[in-house]
């Protein structure tokens, strides 16, 4: 059956996100909580985790050019960011913030800019395998709806 | 009611404001047992097994998660971005079975808020959340008046667990 063929996809694409230390068990928690009364929960999750990051790194970018760097608000983005990535099992990315904390702590420039980077490479990558994971359950879903049907 | 009931219920300023006098005052007893009497928004679960948590959280994807946490437990969650939000809460007079208080948030962190619940008389079990555990942290918010200290993010497990430890009954919704 294609649904089983798609699943399998699925699965395989997720476990290769955790193999690759994109993903870390706290993913493995949010899926959990996605059932049937909340079939949905990931998505939402992750379009909303996609959202913040691409807000708040546009934000980071911004500061990051200015002659003069305020390292507090820098931090308290990367804080934000370092936060919802925790929360969605964004195992590469929260390490990646942490980096970036403790250069914003040095009042680091270069370093700063480099984490950055870093934090924009692991996001990118990560919602490249997002982007594909939901077309797979959105695909998945439109399977076994028709088949009720 | 309990004098606890009664210290918690703090009427709105604007109350004073419709009173006899024009000025603002501080609740006399008799006027905050009317007020606990007929506002029954922000009353803790007397009488009610839906026990009521404060989760004080800035970023609102944790909020979301935390959210969906709860929502097969017997509890109302409540929400606040900031520990200010919080403290304005408890100054309008709601009051809560438990408050988890996130560490940094803009505005007013967790520490903060922490005291300044106290300080108001608050006794509501506060954990603080934070994704540092370290002892510092710790140390600092068990000073502050946090009743203990959590990593996040918060799985169901613990979440269960801490709401069980303090008296909240989990019967699922």
């Amino acid at each position: 059956m294609a649904a089983t063929a798609l699943k399998e996809q699925l699965n395989g694409l997720v476990n290769s996100m955790f193999a690759e230390g994109l993903l870390d068990e706290q993913f493995q928690q949010l899926q959990m909580l996605q059932d049937g009364s909340n079939p949905g929960f990931v998505a939402e999750v992750v379009t909303l985790f996609c959202e913040d990051s691409e807000r708040i790194l546009t934000e980071l970018t911004k500061l990051m050019d200015q002659a003069l760097v305020d390292y507090s608000k820098v931090d308290a983005y990367v804080h934000q960011l370092k936060g919802s990535s925790s929360s969605v099992g964004a195992q590469n990315v929260k390490l990646a913030c942490i980096q970036f904390r403790q250069f914003c702590e040095e009042n680091n420039k270069e370093g700063c800019v480099r984490a950055l980077n870093v934090v924009k490479h692991e996001y990118y990558r990560l919602r490249s395998k997002f982007e594909t994971m939901l077309q797979l359950e959105s695909r998945i879903q439109a399977y076994e709806n028709k088949q009720q049907n | 009611m309990n004098s606890m009931h009664i210290l918690l219920h703090q009427p709105p300023m604007c109350f004073y404001r419709h009173s006899s006098t024009s000025i603002l005052c501080p609740p006399t007893p008799l006027a905050r047992i009317w007020f606990s009497l007929h506002h029954d928004s922000g009353r803790a679960s007397m009488g009610s097994t839906r026990r009521r948590v404060l989760l004080v959280e800035d970023v609102e994807i944790n909020r979301v998660v935390v959210r969906r946490l709860v929502s097969e437990l017997n509890v109302m969650l409540e929400e606040a971005e900031n520990g200010k939000i919080a403290v304005d809460f408890i100054k309008q007079g709601r009051t809560y079975d438990l408050i988890f208080m996130d560490k940094e948030m803009p505005v007013m962190n967790g520490l903060e808020a922490t005291k300044q619940l106290r300080s108001l008389g608050v006794t509501t079990p506060i954990i603080a959340l934070s994704g540092d555990c370290l002892p510092c942290d710790r140390d600092l918010f068990i000073h502050a008046g946090a009743n203990a200290f959590q990593a996040k993010p918060l799985s169901k497990i613990e979440l269960v667990r801490i709401l069980t430890e303090y008296g909240l009954s989990i019967s699922h919704a």
